[in-house]
């Protein structure tokens, strides 16, 4: 016994010492971060371009802890292993659940802000930083979210890095395509869509309109329509959003969408084109009406302009058809307009902060240090 | 009519040349394919085109050449020179690199066999340590204590009863009744006080063996609940390590200094003010947050 513990001791590898150390800092690298309430994206400058599901779970006991190996798990992996973690998708309409209303959910206030700190050091960890390099990040956040909201956030991302800022989400898409004049923006997230109005200078709060139609508003809308037209059918929000994310469309549909669902068990085809298209063109109105308030407020003289220069993207403008449909609608309501979609929807927002953290000059940085 | 000073248009084809470089290296880090022998074995690739260093070297110095001669930018042989000597030594520097990383990997997988192996010798010794301690409960539980003693005292009686059945036989044929009764009460009470006796007997050897078979089982279950601590800081440590992957440095940034706008940038003023917002708006939050 007492030989074997003798080996035992010998073979006891130093435990604390995995991890490597760098010495003097060289080299910056720069972080866009758009934190959606759906998907993260990060885009940085050492040429890694990312995007995960914004959601975490921690192991539920010890024994699914040593199952899965991991402290945290994110994004799919999280989704795929969620029966064995406490699962979190801290991000609610564009901001951290409860971070606005701390005092009277203070576990759950805490227990949201842990898990979206969490992410944002995983978005950052994906991005593989060099110990050696100054990260300097710029965070995307909803155009009109708090100023807890943006508190929470600078506090998560700081441990991580060396100094962050925080813009608004359609200025950071705006500024990364270089449109920056009479320009709208509507940036449609899982839990958002932002609309943003570009003049030339930043945007303040009367040029931005945050409206909760968005992705997420649209998987529980034909989430009810197919618990009302495909009886007996078992499915959940998620497969729903998977449904929505792969089939999505408004206007014409170039073929039917027929999906499968288990009914007492047996895969069963049901054809839900009608749902699809009618789920997912409900976020239009809303839209049109947002843009009109924001075109209605600006000078007359550039209103035309503005309409005629209005920018989609966003997960959510990935719905095949939608930026039609939005000039459908503009014509009918506002009597003119032309959008455009942006080439990569989902690291737009990341792309631009990336740009927005590679122009800000040095000082600025080094104050927010 | 407006000319562009020479320097704009330097550093115009200078901010091109970055983007280029920028494009090239994306490309490299896209298209490069890292793979093992095991794997190459596995999909029946027997050869492989290998670059040299010198090949690398002369291709990337050649890509430049060109590159230079496109955008018309004319460079003394000195300066090519330098350019072709930096050049040379950022390679070099990669390679080097690129081995202190490899010997890192290795050092890595050493690392989380070695706590793979620790963790292995504690299983195995826990389980022999929880035979040992079951084999032990069981022992004291079922300890046979006071067994023999009982024997004895059986016996005991049984030669007690002898002698008074001899006593009583010696008396004669009419023994005196109450000499009888005399003699048969003091033997019961002598069972009386040998059962007493025996059974405090008994009791203090029951109460040593525990006290003992406790002391023994309370140090084997110490010892293996030390055990099962230091398999859970192993296992921890090896999680640790697998979720962490060798300690890689990272990927490098393009840039090596803070970059910023600059008067070049299209639209610099605007952004300018934009930028300077944005800092203020931040600045805000921090002086709230404290």
């Amino acid at each position: 016994m007492e030989d074997e513990k003798a080996t035992a001791k010998e073979a006891e590898p130093n435990t604390d010492d995995i991890s490597g150390g760098h010495g003097s800092q060289e080299g910056v690298l720069y972080l866009g971060i758009d934190l959606g309430t759906s998907r993260s994206a990060i885009a940085a400058s050492n040429g890694v371009r990312e995007f995960f599901a914004s959601v975490v779970g921690y192991p539920k006991d010890l024994v699914s802890r040593k199952l899965l190996k991991k402290d945290k798990l994110f994004g799919d992996e999280a989704f795929a292993k969620r029966l064995s973690l406490n699962f979190y998708r801290p991000l609610e309409k564009g901001i951290i659940k409860h971070s606005d209303n701390g005092a009277t959910h203070p576990e759950d206030a805490e227990a949201n802000l842990k898990a979206a700190s969490d992410i944002i050091q995983e978005a950052i960890r994906r991005s593989k930083p060099r110990s050696d390099e100054l990260v300097y990040a710029v965070i995307g956040c909803p155009a009109q979210s708090s100023i807890q909201n943006k508190k929470a956030i600078i506090d998560a991302a700081r441990p991580m890095v060396d100094s962050v800022m925080i813009c608004s989400e359609p200025f950071a898409v705006a500024y990364g395509l270089d449109r920056l004049d009479d320009m709208l923006v509507i940036d449609i997230g899982a839990g958002t869509v932002d609309l943003c109005r570009m003049h030339g200078t930043l945007p303040d709060d009367e040029d931005q309109i945050t409206l909760d139609t968005a992705g997420d508003y649209v998987d529980k809308l034909l989430y009810d329509k197919l618990r009302e037209r495909c009886s007996g059918a078992q499915f959940t929000l998620n497969m729903i959003k998977s449904v929505k994310e792969r089939f999505g469309f408004v206007g014409e549909a170039a073929d039917p969408v027929v999906v499968e669902f288990p009914v007492a068990g047996k895969p069963t085809e049901f054809d839900i084109t009608e749902s699809v298209r009618e789920s997912c063109r409900a976020m239009v109105p809303p839209i049109v009406q947002a843009l009109g308030d924001l075109v209605a407020s600006f000078d007359p003289e550039f209103q035309s302009t503005l309409k005629n220069n209005v920018l989609l993207g966003g997960g959510g403008s990935q719905v095949i058809g939608l930026a039609a449909a939005v000039e459908r609608e503009m014509h009918e309501k506002l009597g003119e307009g032309r959008v455009l979609a942006v080439d990569e929807p989902v690291y737009a927002g990341a792309s631009g902060a990336l740009k927005i953290a590679h122009d800000m000059p040095a000082e600025f940085w080094e104050q927010l240090k | 009519m407006l000319v562009r000073p020479r320097r704009d248009v330097l550093e115009s084809r200078k901010s091109s040349m970055n983007s280029i470089a920028e494009k090239i290296y994306r490309l490299i880090r896209e298209r490069s394919l890292g793979t093992d022998l095991t794997s190459l074995k596995q999909r029946g690739v027997k050869r492989v085109s290998v670059f040299k260093s010198n090949q690398l070297g002369s291709l990337v110095a050649l890509a430049v050449e060109q590159v230079l001669r496109e955008y018309g930018v004319k460079l003394s042989q000195g300066d090519l020179d330098n350019l072709s000597e930096e050049g040379r030594r950022a390679f070099i520097s990669l390679l080097k690199e690129r081995d202190s990383y490899k010997e890192l990997c290795e050092n890595f997988e050493k690392q989380q066999e070695k706590l793979e192996m620790h963790r292995d010798v504690l299983k195995g010794q826990i389980e022999r340590e929880d035979t040992m301690l079951e084999t032990e409960r069981g022992f004291w539980e079922e300890m046979p204590v006071g067994t023999g003693s009982e024997a004895y005292r059986v016996r005991l009686e049984e030669v007690l009863d002898r002698n008074l059945e001899s006593r009583i036989e010696m008396l004669g044929a009419s023994p005196d009744a109450r000499l009888v009764k005399f003699l048969e009460e003091m033997v019961e009470g002598l069972h009386r006080e040998l059962d007493t006796l025996f059974s405090a007997a008994v009791d203090e050897m029951r109460s040593e063996y525990a006290a003992e078979g406790e002391k023994r089982i309370e140090t084997l279950e110490r010892r293996v609940q030390k055990m099962r601590e230091s398999l859970d800081r192993a296992e921890d440590a090896l999680m640790r390590a697998q979720a962490a992957g060798p300690t890689e440095d990272g990927i490098a940034s393009i840039y090596k200094t803070v970059q910023g706008l600059t008067p070049d940038d299209e639209a610099f003023s605007q952004k300018k003010g934009m930028l300077e917002e944005i800092f203020q708006l931040n600045k805000n939050i921090k002086d709230q947050i404290g």
